[in-house]
């Protein structure tokens, strides 16, 4: 059966980069990182999320929005909070459900630390109070357009699906992160725009003057160096973050928790998926033993 | 997965010859049907509104603008609007769902119209007397149940363990009007035809002066629809009187060229549209449509056919003694759909 799968998910692997078409212009290769929740077996690793949301919060969502989670989200199971039974010594009453993400003690205290806007209240007013599990995370800015504004024309964007509207996803990120390195001599890199070797831009027409051809194309004897410019500032830094559970403070470490964070956020039911999709498929090739079986028997006296 | 089962069920027609007389009604309804599908796929690839959705919205209705005159009014009535916009997306969750009851309704046809002449099989000799024939049940129910469940196998582990591989990442990306995606690329099902419709990037006129009777983009908008319309007149193409291509070892040469270069179109439907990219599709469109047009009806009458077994049961009964086991039935009347 093992076999089988495997071939499957080769199958499937092949059939999956058929379809993502390298698009946009010519990046360097992306970093590979092992994910936890990689294969037929893979689940999200807890620690790691609660890492990267940790991230998420502090760094990433000074300007990116993720407006399709919220706080009770990550008190779902397979999500960075979820709890099966309830911590001892919190003097919580005995009928507390903490694995309802909207009982949960830690999920209350987190949406809790949030100010949201509510109302209309009895005068009309909108006014601010604690947030609650059911509310979604709030965003850094009003609207699109002042986001925009706070962010030299680009706009940040909305981090809910990210990791799953890029090609492989969780490795862009994570690379991305990593892809900050000193521009090349032959690229000029507009102000407040930084390069970046895994972002899908293209530099052909950052290529400074003394570097191109009558026809302006890059002289030969030098390449167009991979990437793009962006206007995304490195966010990480080593140390920036600490953690509490004593993982190392560098930078990969911060990518691979954050692109982790983010790959659950943009499929927060891949545990459960996955587990129903191995009974599912034990079910069926067992069924198809069974009826290969009856075929054969039926078929053998025809002719 | 309904697309590739169908690809499968076309492909096999093909081969064997069930599109030939007396079976070109069904044929045409089939065509029909794949038509609708096509139809229904892409509407209901334009519901979730995002990037790619929206785009390939645009592109695809703006094909009938091609058309002389009529083509902007249809392109109005059709998207609600001058461009696509909520009209549209509630013009085409209607016609998203009624769509399918007509695909059923004809689906109901197709099962009629099989029913007159009865089922072809791969040797393509119509069954004689009962020998030739088993009943439907419990014969085709399980054979057919066995394939149903190896297909349900394939379909969990693309359900389960890879729900996106099929899908573009810019469709996680809401439809932005203002912001168009670097690559606009279909849904799989569609890369061969939208491959051919890329393939003509040059106009039609009269040589040697300006006057342009078919521009590319009314030009590539008939070879796509044309590749699919051609199919409804294929049983006048081929006039063979051999239906299954075992008996026709050259046109079964040219049946696999087709096949490898639907697949190759496919391939380069994914593709940006660059050289060398489109050159290989214009070959890939050219060879298609030759092989229709050309191929079939001149081998209709070159070719000759290698000796055909009297009746189907004497097929089956050569093959047994060849293979010396016969267990497994090799030429047995094929399922019904």
């Amino acid at each position: 059966m093992r076999k089988v799968l495997i071939q499957l998910s080769a199958a499937l692997a092949v059939l999956g980069g058929a379809t993502a078409v390298a698009a946009e212009g010519e990046t360097k290769p992306l970093l590979h990182h092992h994910w936890h929740s990689d294969g037929l077996f893979g689940e999200y690793d807890k620690a790691q999320l609660q890492r990267g949301y940790q991230v998420y919060r502090e760094v990433c969502a000074a300007c990116h929005s993720m407006e399709l989670v919220a706080f009770r989200h990550l008190g779902d199971k397979g999500g960075p909070y979820y709890l099966a039974k309830c911590p001892e010594g919190l003097g919580l009453p005995e009928s507390t459900d903490c694995s309802n993400p909207v009982q949960n003690p830690i999920i209350k205290s987190l949406a809790a630390s949030f100010q949201v806007t509510d109302g209309p209240d009895d005068a009309g007013d909108m006014f601010q109070r604690p947030g609650l599990p059911a509310d979604y995370f709030p965003s850094p800015y009003e609207n699109k357009n002042q986001a925009k504004a706070a962010n030299g024309g680009a706009y940040p964007p909305d981090m809910s699906l990210l990791a799953k509207a890029r090609h492989h996803g969780p490795s862009y990120i994570y690379s991305l992160m990593l892809g900050y390195e000193e521009p090349p001599a032959t690229i000029e890199v507009p102000a407040s725009q930084y390069y970046n070797v895994f972002y899908p831009g293209d530099t052909s027409s950052l290529v400074k003057e003394e570097y191109l051809d009558d026809h302006g194309h890059i002289l030969e004897d030098h390449e167009l160096p991979p990437g793009g410019v962006f206007k995304m500032a490195p966010p990480l830094s080593e140390g920036v973050i600490t953690y509490e559970d004593g993982s190392p403070e560098t930078v990969e470490q911060y990518a691979a928790d954050v692109a982790a964070f983010l790959t659950w956020a943009a499929e927060p039911k891949m545990d459960q998926r996955k587990a129903q999709g191995r009974f599912v498929l034990l079910f069926l090739i067992i069924f198809a033993g069974i009826v290969y079986a009856s075929y054969r028997q039926i078929w053998r006296d025809v002719h | 997965m309904f697309f590739l089962a169908v690809y499968l069920h076309i492909a096999r027609g093909l081969y064997y010859g069930s599109y030939k007389e007396p079976r070109e009604v069904l044929w045409m309804i089939g065509v029909l049907i794949f038509l609708l599908m096509m139809g229904t796929a892409f509407m209901g690839y334009v519901l979730p509104w995002g990037q790619m959705s929206f785009w390939g919205a645009t592109v695809i209705s703006g094909l009938v603008t091609a058309l002389p005159i009529i083509g902007d009014p249809i392109h109005t009535l059709l998207l609600g609007g001058f461009t696509v916009d909520s009209p549209t997306l509630n013009r085409f969750f209607a016609l998203h769902y009624l769509l399918p009851f007509v695909i059923a309704g004809l689906v109901i046809l197709h099962i009629w119209a099989l029913h007159i002449p009865g089922n072809s099989n791969p040797t393509g000799v119509e069954a004689q007397s009962k020998k030739d024939t088993v009943p439907f049940h419990p014969y085709y129910t399980v054979k057919d149940g066995f394939a149903i469940i190896l297909f349900l196998i394939l379909f969990a582990a693309f359900v389960y363990f890879n729900p996106n591989a099929l899908g573009h990442p810019d469709n996680y990306i809401p439809a932005d009007p203002l912001v168009t995606p670097a690559h606009i690329v279909p849904e799989w099902y569609f890369l061969p035809f939208y491959a051919m419709l890329r393939a003509i990037n040059f106009n039609i006129g009269i040589p040697f002066t300006d006057i342009v009777l078919i521009n590319s983009k009314l030009g590539g908008f008939l070879v796509m629809i044309g590749s699919i319309l051609i199919w409804f007149i294929l049983p006048w193409l081929d006039r063979s009187k051999v239906k299954s291509m075992r008996y026709r070892p050259i046109a079964k040469l040219w049946f696999f060229l087709l096949v490898i270069d639907f697949f190759i179109l496919g391939w380069l439907g994914g593709k940006p549209a660059e050289q060398p990219f489109v050159f290989f599709s214009l070959v890939g469109t050219i060879y298609y449509f030759v092989y229709f047009l050309v191929i079939l009806p001149i081998l209709s009458v070159m070719e000759t056919p290698t000796e055909m077994p009297k009746s189907i049961s004497e097929a089956v009964l050569a093959d047994k003694k060849k293979s010396g086991t016969g267990e497994t039935p090799i030429a047995s009347p094929s399922p019904a759909e």
